[in-house]
């Protein structure tokens, strides 16, 4: 019973998820939202995110979908951003699944500023596929995505991304796709303490997606966050805490039928020299 | 190869930096409005006659202290009391010291100005507005184009097919080859001459060979002059015609219902010379006007050969008979040559128009005479179309600017005793708000030829209809602006086996943070009645209800680079049926920098609809006088990439590449345009020599 829902729970979210970029902690507190985010783990929702980023800074996160460790997301990310208006150079690795599905996704992206307003980024991006098995084996796919992000004042941030434009195949099976995808977001900074964001999210292979959810910082050490998305439409809210250089966050996401998906992230960043 | 497109085209962007502002404003008004068009037509239209007047004014912009109504007019962007108040203030302020003075000026506002800002100045008088012979060499300027547009992918009316399998169905394939060519020339004076031809080889047409041993399949040939001696305007050749509202004699395209829902009124230049390739919305032959007093006079007269369709009873030897006009201008397959050309139409007529400070006058007459009988149609919903061969339409046609106000309108009678009727109201109660009102009647057996009115339909018939639309300006950053449109169909219309009604809504938040950014959210709704699925026995009608959100975020990130974000949903409700959905989400990027060869845009697209009820369309940018406006239906990506070179002084090479991917099919299109695969390139290039 549990093998069976597990394997259909795998293709579901293979499906549901086949760009494959998990949601971080803190974007997953958020509703998913971040496409027009500025905060490290941003990265991992818009590449160009990381060009706002003046420290080195590495994290580490996992994600459990409805509490099941076969669906699992692991993924570490670091950010090493350059003097002197140099950019960005970021490295992210992100896996999903178990030993016998699995797919694993890694990165290398330079992200900087193009004037003072904005930022864009580009990344090359490796996938394997896994199914640890003889017959269809492993496949390796490379391909690329682009994100920018534009500071129209300081209230509002647009950003946009495109993921695998160039509609790399996964596997000549079936003429097997990594589905491309569009992004476009907007980040309302509230009060100093407060940011609101809203991404529309297409990839093609399903329907559109709304994400939209809010930051609140309630002390100078504590942050909380709430959202929602829609297709599939859940719930979700987290907290973060900043403790000198080292941040942790923590977030869940609730689908009224699957149930909880906890997400923890781990942030350091050195200081700012 | 496309990974290599796409990371050129990102690199590029990516390393290029500032210059001048992209004129977006203005532009941006006519894209959404030829949106508007492209919605509802299933065509493709050639909207450059739309465009051209901007394209001038742009080279040559208005000296606003020395200009008059007609030339505003014709620039399309201010109404006519912002006109009114313009010129007033000139007269009792004596000349504009700088365009910022135009921020006094009653009922101009930022964002007015900035659509304006491109197109106008305010000294240099380089202009003609009148000729001087002894420059007429000198300043004259040649401009020769040529397009060539083909279709990457092996399309079905191309295919290899055996001799007897052709003479068995002679339709099944094209005559000709697989690619469309364009060629134009022109001699310009200012806009105070115009020589030119225009020719064009569509998709599947012959080329100096077959049926086509003349080359090109359209030619369209004018000579225009302006403000010569008493001759105030003279055409030869091929040439439009715009009076009034439109419901007696307007030849061309026209702006109907838009996001910019104050602009209703409709304000014609009288004779505008011809240089589309559309090959039935022009007249042929001779337009002159001249003026007495406040009288501008206008004789026109045309003739030309239209398509028919040829009833398949006629006999052979006999004279033949058509059972209906057809308007594809085709000739690309054995029956459209056939039709090609069958049937002669003349057109004869004139308009006087009296002005007097804020007060038009004018009257139309417009006899319209075809070479044999058109014949009624079978359908019901025909039954008051247009039959026999000759046709009187008169009409009538005012406006009135008073104070913040303007009222205008046109009545207009066809010769079987059906009218038509529309007013319209403008005003501005104060600088914030405006809103407008129209009032239309179009008499189900009201028969017009060249009409284009402010309207919901695809003909000046059978409608009845009241609009209210208005502009509340928030602040300099925020407005609003809607409209609701009520419109009933007395008599049956295609699909449409009843007499029905219809509600338009729409409503628009438009933020413009800076000069030309503009985000915009967009709210629309139509409910109409169809053909109900249902009805087995007898046609019932079902409502249907279209709901389009869209957000829209333009803003340039430096001088020289635009973005552009679109995402729309849509849901269509038919009937009893299950809801449908439409998404459209694009990217664009375009770059232009001043004193750079090199300009280009971009759109990378993914879409996602049902079936083709639910399609959205987007403008897309072209090679310049050339239009994309798709619809985006089914599943999948488009992108495209254009590019413009500037290669030396005089000569321009434009090249666009268009591939749409579908992802839920295996075949694109249909009938001889079927595509055995599930893409589709469109190959466009074009060169310009300017002398």
């Amino acid at each position: 019973m549990r093998v069976t829902l597990i394997l259909l729970l795998l293709v579901g979210s293979l499906v549901s998820n086949a760009q494959y970029a998990p949601e971080s902690a803190v974007s997953l507190g958020s509703g998913g939202a971040g496409i027009a985010g500025d905060f490290f783990w941003n990265g991992m929702n818009n590449p160009a995110a990381l060009a706002w980023t003046e420290e080195i800074s590495a994290g580490v996160g996992y994600n459990t979908r409805f509490m099941l460790s076969e669906l699992s997301d692991r993924y570490f990310m670091v950010a090493y951003p350059r003097k002197d208006n140099g950019g960005t150079f970021s490295i992210n690795v992100n896996q999903y699944g178990f030993s016998s599905y699995s797919l694993t996704k890694g990165g290398l992206a330079y992200s900087r500023f193009f004037g003072p307003n904005f930022v864009a980024a580009l990344q090359f991006d490796v996938f394997q596929f896994n199914l640890g098995d003889e017959t269809y084996g492993s496949h390796t796919a490379f391909t690329f995505e682009g994100g920018s992000e534009y500071k129209l004042n300081d209230k509002i941030r647009l950003g946009t991304q495109i993921f695998n434009p160039a509609e790399v195949e996964l596997s000549a099976y079936g003429n097997e796709k990594i589905p491309p995808s569009i992004a476009a977001g907007c980040a309302l900074t509230l009060t100093e303490d407060a940011v609101f964001m809203v991404d529309i999210v297409k990839e093609m292979y399903r329907p559109a997606a709304l994400r939209t959810g809010f930051s609140y910082l309630v002390m100078n050490t504590l942050a909380i966050r709430g959202g929602v998305q829609t297709a599939p439409f859940s719930i979700s809210g987290g907290a973060g805490l900043h403790l000198k250089n080292f941040e942790v966050d923590f977030a869940t996401s609730y689908h009224q039928i699957l149930g909880v998906s906890p997400s923890i992230s781990l942030m350091f960043h050195l200081n700012k020299q | 190869m496309r990974w290599l497109l796409f990371i050129s085209v990102f690199l590029i962007s990516l390393s290029l930096s500032a210059q001048i502002p992209d004129d977006n404003d203005a532009n941006e008004n006519i894209e959404n409005k030829i949106e508007n068009i492209a919605e509802q037509t299933d065509g493709e239209l050639d909207y450059t006659q739309l465009t051209e007047a901007l394209q001038y004014f742009y080279k040559h912009p208005i000296n606003l202290n020395n200009t008059d109504y007609d030339e505003l007019s014709e620039l399309g962007l201010l109404t006519d009391v912002q006109i009114q108040h313009l010129l007033n203030h000139i007269e009792k302020n004596g000349k504009l010291l700088s365009l910022y003075e135009l921020q006094a000026v009653e009922g101009f506002d930022l964002q007015t100005i900035n659509t304006i800002l491109p197109f106008v100045k305010i000294s240099g008088d380089n202009e003609r507005k009148s000729w001087n012979f002894s420059d007429v060499i000198q300043n004259s300027k040649s401009q020769w184009f040529t397009r060539y547009t083909s279709v990457l992918q092996e399309q079905q009316g191309y295919t290899d097919i055996s001799d007897s399998a052709l003479a068995e169905s002679p339709n099944s394939r094209y005559l000709g080859s697989p690619y469309k060519l364009y060629t134009r020339y022109k001699f310009t004076y200012y806009n105070l001459l115009s020589v030119g031809v225009t020719a064009e080889k569509d998709y599947g047409e012959e080329f100096f060979k077959g049926t086509q041993k003349s080359g090109f399949d359209f030619y369209s040939a004018h000579f225009f002059i302006k403000n010569l001696g008493p001759l105030k305007m003279l055409a030869l050749g091929d040439y439009n015609l715009q009076f009034g509202q439109g419901l007696t004699m307007w030849s061309g395209l026209a702006f109907g219902k838009s996001s910019q829902a104050i602009g209703i009124k409709k304000s014609g230049v009288g004779i505008r010379p011809y240089t589309s390739v559309d090959e039935n919305l022009f007249l042929r032959g001779g337009a002159t006007m001249f003026s007495i007093k406040d009288f501008d006079i206008y004789v026109f007269g045309s003739y030309k050969k239209l398509d028919a369709n040829i009833n398949a009873d006629s006999s052979d030897g006999e004279e033949f008979v058509i059972s209906s006009l057809t308007e594809s201008g085709l000739h690309n397959t054995q029956s459209t040559i056939i039709d090609k050309d069958v049937i002669s139409e003349m057109v004869a007529g004139g308009h006087i128009h009296y002005q007097k400070s804020k007060l038009k006058l004018g009257f139309t007459g417009v006899y319209t005479q075809f070479g044999q009988d058109i014949p009624e149609g079978d359908q019901l919903y025909e039954l008051y179309y247009f039959s026999g061969k000759q046709n009187l339409n008169l009409g009538f046609d005012y406006s009135y600017v008073w104070r913040n106000s303007n009222i205008f309108g046109e009545f207009s009678r066809s010769q079987n005793g059906g009218i038509a009727s529309l007013a319209g109201l403008m005003t501005s109660p104060d600088r914030f708000l405006t809103f407008s009102v129209l009032h239309r009647y179009f008499a189900r057996d009201y028969q017009v030829f060249y009409a284009t009115a402010f309207m919901e339909g695809s003909r000046v018939q059978n409608e009845h209809g009241l609009y209210l639309g208005g502009e509340l300006k928030f602040s300099r950053k925020w407005d609003i602006t809607a409209y609701t449109d009520l419109f009933s169909f007395p008599w049956l219309k295609y699909r449409v086996d009843a007499p029905s009604n219809g509600v338009e809504m729409l409503g628009q938040v438009n933020f413009h943070p800076k000069r030309h950014y503009h985000i915009y959210a967009r709210f629309k709704q139509e409910h109409k009645e169809i053909n109900s699925s249902e009805g087995y026995y007898f046609s019932t009608l079902q409502p249907t209800i279209k709901r389009n959100y869209r957000v829209h975020a333009s803003y340039p990130i430096s001088e020289s680079v635009t973005l552009k974000t679109r995402a729309e949903y849509m849901t269509f409700n038919d009937g009893n049926e299950p809801q449908r959905q439409g998404f459209l989400i694009y990217q664009d990027i375009s770059f232009r920098k001043n004193g750079s060869p090199f300009a280009f845009s971009a759109r990378y697209a993914l879409f996602d609809t049902d079936t083709y009820d639910e399609r959205l369309y987007a403008y897309e940018n072209d090679v310049l006088y050339a239009f994309s406006i798709p619809a985006y239906y089914y599943k999948g990506s488009r992108v495209y990439l254009m590019v413009r070179w500037k290669a030396a002084r005089g000569l321009d090479f434009w090249a666009r590449i268009a591939h749409t991917h579908f992802s839920d099919r295996d075949e694109v299109s249909s009938g001889l345009n079927l595509i055995e695969g599930s893409s589709r390139t469109e190959l466009k290039v074009q060169m310009r020599i300017t002398f």
